[in-house]
């Protein structure tokens, strides 16, 4: 199928390369189709383009949290992993949503809710968790790699 | 709405296994215990709000280089 996307262009995708988010995310209850994409074609990266199959315009920027959280906690009870059609020995990838603001060195990643997404069936799910532990800003670089935006007079 | 009112100390029980319990109130703060077998999902409100506004800030936040941040990410593998 074609794909038109803002940001890449027109891609032609396969049906089983699109992810199936029954419920949406938070804010997007109606955004049902992605499809991931290299972040960066000539260079290997952490990241990934989260491209909506139905918003031209609409991209996230993914991760994997454990990179930065290597003890990252997310606990799926038995109804979570029916959600989203995860039976017994059925595999799962977990990635996080990245928040890029105008000075990137400040990038986040939300760590209150992941996405979960089941390599089975391609059936996605974005969970909150109930944990205080974590932010929904957690920094992917360490303080001495951010620098501070210069404040106008 | 169901609307009960209940004295510090006091508790209401939602169906057989959930129990909220009036701790303390202090001025406009009220705290609650809350009894709830381990895989009830238990949040504050204001969570869902902070979600939605972090994913719809993540939406629109795309003015960079993928380059330059690919590079800041292997810079900071690296150290």
């Amino acid at each position: 199928m074609k794909l038109e996307t803002t940001r890449f262009g027109t891609l032609e995708v396969e049906e089983k390369q699109v992810i199936q988010f029954p419920d949406g995310l938070y804010g997007f209850e109606k955004e049902t189709r992605f499809t991931f994409l290299p972040f960066n074609p000539n260079v290997e990266s952490p990241m990934e383009w989260m491209q909506s199959a139905l918003s031209p315009h609409l991209a996230f920027v993914i991760t994997d949290p454990y990179l930065y959280v290597p003890d990252y906690k997310l606990k799926l009870l038995e109804e979570d992993r029916k959600k989203v059609g995860l039976g017994q020995g059925d595999t799962f990838i977990t990635r996080s949503i990245v928040t890029i603001p105008e000075n990137y060195t400040e990038m986040t990643t939300n760590l209150v809710a992941p996405l979960v997404i089941n390599l089975n069936n391609g059936v996605a799910k974005q969970f909150v968790l109930t944990s205080m532990e974590y932010d929904t800003r957690h920094y992917l670089l360490p303080e001495e790699m951010r620098t501070t935006t210069a404040t106008p007079h | 709405m169901l609307v009960l009112t209940r004295k510090v100390g006091e508790s209401i029980k939602i169906n057989e296994d959930v129990k909220i319990t009036v701790i303390d109130v202090k001025g406009k703060n009220i705290r609650l215990g809350i009894e709830a077998p381990r895989e009830t999902k238990i949040y504050r409100e204001e969570v869902f709000l902070r979600i939605k506004e972090e994913n719809q800030t993540a939406a629109i936040s795309h003015q960079f280089d993928p380059s330059k941040v690919s590079q800041l990410m292997k810079d900071k593998i690296k150290k």
